[in-house]
């Protein structure tokens, strides 16, 4: 008779129970959208900022102190960095969160008798780890806002041969350079007759130099196995006041605890100092610009999304309030009648609320659905892409649901325990 | 079972601060044993209902006990009340009372459901009760399908139901023609004679002959007190009540 009563109640009371699951469905699909979009902002942010740039710079430790006292180039330096470390950068705590890296090396060559810089570093290198994990490290990702004017990027693992090149775009105006050309560098160590594989515009200094093979680099400025630098890009946690300090005083200032804490969280100063472990005689440094940038439109998006998913919440809450309490009121002399033959509080409570949870039930589920498509709307809106449903959103909506659609129901319930059978029985 | 009410009144605050009062009741004694059906009459507005319901455990007298059988029905808390009240006390309301969402069996079948399943033996009971009220064939119609007559035949049905030891009836034969005025008065003096303790409050002078105790309340005041009558003597007190 319960379930009877049940689906009477929901099925005679029709429009009221489907104005309640719109209104659920309503906040629902806001809800759900919003922690979607929190869950996989992190990625789509860090993906969208790993567009500016690595935020991670490594150097030689004597070129970092020489730099840092003459402002001198890395260039000038005599320390470099071993190339046959580079794989270690993915073997540290966090090497998950290193998404890309490339190294360089910088020397001067001579192109038609002209002094041209020219950089050799890595544009999709396939690297076998000895973890088992494969990546695809390079510029071609790190500097993926350049813009190719003719040609392609360099195709490390289509190329046959490492003696290709792409040239700036100022660069290549200035010389009569276009792709497919072959241009010759020249150095005191040796000459290096290229293939032009693109024309690329960076918008900056690079328009005026020549991106090589790294191999090419290291011949033409007799660098075997050496590097100059190495740019990270790696996923981090904004930085709080430990991360402040163990980047102030350095992880030696911090307690055993603090520094567990510190070394275990994904914050850009633990990052660079696991990168510093593994890389001899190197210091990574944060480029803070980048780094700070991330860590604080995360926080704000994030707090943005959860002060969306409240307030569609409240707003849900306060039109179940509504809805609930109409069809108490409405159905008062059921619920009399009820409470005059013997029912308990608990049992008219919970035949109502049983009402109201199942309406929540279909009306959160459609709102999922909606959620779903306003968290790709909003995905493919701002971030040119789909945003990926979290599994975990759905124990999340559902328990959201559920407290919302119990504090809505509490003036309802309040006034059905108030309810006197002598009075509505009666007519008043 | 003896239900017996001492010293019962209740007032209701006029005003938020409660400074003035409205007495709906005045400090009333009453009492009704098994086997016995008591009429109270009077004026729309004299406390009538008011006393009904404090009888019946469900509205709280602002002074006095009642009891059934000595035991306190205010003293109870919610759960034990509501079973209380379902196993002892049965109550008609006044006017229309159903729940929509069930059929007329159901209805019926409403207070043996609160606290135990739908036996063969309950629905038999019910069906019985449909075909002595003369509603036999509304057995799967709905509420809304019914006439006033019919739901208030349905009510009292449902008050029998699980064969209370206490009936306690506010206007049953309202909306009801001579013909099932007639049935329920008898099933009511029925009920009575097979042991239960029955009240019922009517404007109907025909229920007076059916009384083995009869009372009038004006005013919040319960004024007369019980006067066994015959058919004359029914007469009469409709004659000296101005009652048709």
């Amino acid at each position: 008779m319960f379930f009877r009563m049940l689906r009477g109640a929901l099925f005679r009371q029709k429009s009221k129970m489907i104005m309640i699951a719109i209104t659920i469905a309503l906040g629902a699909s806001l809800a759900t959208a919003m922690l979607n979009i929190m869950f996989d902002v992190g990625d789509k942010m860090n993906q969208e900022l790993k567009t500016y740039g690595a935020n991670i710079t490594v150097v030689p430790k004597a070129s970092s102190v020489l730099n840092g006292l003459y402002e001198m180039d890395e260039e000038d330096s005599s320390a470099y960095l071993k190339e046959e470390e580079l794989g270690k950068i993915k073997t540290i705590f966090w090497a998950f969160n290193i998404v890309d890296f490339s190294p360089f090396v910088n020397t001067t060559a001579t192109l038609n008798s002209k002094p041209v810089k020219t950089v050799g570093t890595w544009y999709n290198h396939h690297l076998a780890l000895p973890t088992g994990e494969e990546l695809d490290a390079g510029v071609t990702s790190l500097r993926s806002w350049w813009d190719i004017k003719d040609g392609k990027w360099i195709d490390e693992q289509n190329t046959d041969s490492d003696k290709v090149a792409m040239v700036g775009t100022v660069l290549a105006e200035r010389e009569g350079v276009k792709a497919g050309d072959s241009i010759t560098l020249s150095t005191s160590h040796g000459t290096e007759t290229l293939t032009v594989s693109g024309i690329f515009d960076a918008g900056g200094d690079e328009d005026e130099q020549i991106y090589t093979t790294l191999a090419v680099a290291q011949r033409l400025s007799s660098k075997a196995g050496q590097l100059d630098s190495i740019e990270v890009s790696a996923l981090t946690t904004p930085d709080n006041e430990l991360a402040v300090k163990a980047a102030k005083e350095g992880p030696a200032s911090l307690t055993p605890k603090e520094y567990e804490t510190w070394y275990c969280t994904a914050y850009v100063s633990s990052i660079c100092y696991q990168i510093q472990e593994v890389i001899t005689d190197s210091v990574a440094a944060p480029v803070r610009q980048v780094a700070d940038s991330e860590g604080n439109i995360m926080e704000k998006t994030e707090l943005l999304m959860i002060l969306i998913t409240i307030l569609s919440l409240l707003g849900s809450a306060l039109g179940i309030s509504n809805l609930v309490t109409a069809s108490v009121m409405e159905r008062s002399n059921e619920i009399g009648l009820m409470k005059a033959v013997g029912a308990r509080d608990r049992q008219v409570t919970g035949l109502v609320l049983t009402e109201i949870l199942i309406t929540a039930i279909i009306g959160g589920a459609a709102g999922y659905l909606m959620g779903y498509g306003f968290a790709q709307i909003i995905g493919h809106t701002v971030f040119n892409s789909s945003i990926e449903m979290k599994p975990m959103v759905i124990p999340i909506v559902a328990v959201l649901i559920v407290i919302v659609t119990l504090i809505g129901s509490i003036p309802a319930i309040r006034m059905m325990q108030r309810l006197r059978p002598a009075e509505v029985l009666h007519g008043r | 079972m003896e239900l017996k009410a001492k010293g019962i009144m209740k007032k209701f605050p006029r005003m938020r601060d409660g400074a003035n009062f409205f007495y709906a009741l005045h400090e009333t004694d009453f009492s009704i044993d098994s086997g016995t059906l008591a009429v109270i009459t009077g004026r729309s507005g004299g406390g009538k209902t008011t006393l009904l319901n404090i009888l019946g455990g469900l509205l709280q007298p602002s002074s006095g006990t009642v009891t059934v059988d000595g035991v306190d029905l205010y003293q109870m808390d919610d759960r034990k009340l509501s079973a209380f009240r379902n196993k002892y006390i049965a109550v008609i309301p006044q006017g229309v009372s159903a729940v929509y969402t069930l059929t007329v069996l159901e209805n019926i079948l409403l207070p043996t459901m609160m606290y135990g399943k739908r036996t063969d033996e309950n629905v038999g009971r019910a069906e019985e009760l449909l075909q002595q009220f003369g509603i036999g064939d509304l057995r799967d119609a709905m509420p809304s399908e019914l006439s006033g007559g019919e739901l208030r035949r349905m009510a009292i049905a449902r008050a029998m139901m699980t064969e209370p030891a206490i009936i306690l009836a506010d206007e049953p034969t309202g909306d009801l023609d001579d013909e099932n005025t007639a049935v329920v008065l008898k099933m009511l003096r029925k009920t009575a004679d097979d042991g239960a303790a029955v009240l019922v409050i009517s404007h109907d002078a025909d229920t007076l002959s059916y009384a083995d105790q009869i009372y009038r309340m004006d005013g919040g005041k319960l004024t007369s007190h019980s006067l066994p009558l015959g058919k004359e003597g029914a007469s009469e007190w409709r004659r000296m009540n101005c009652m048709n």
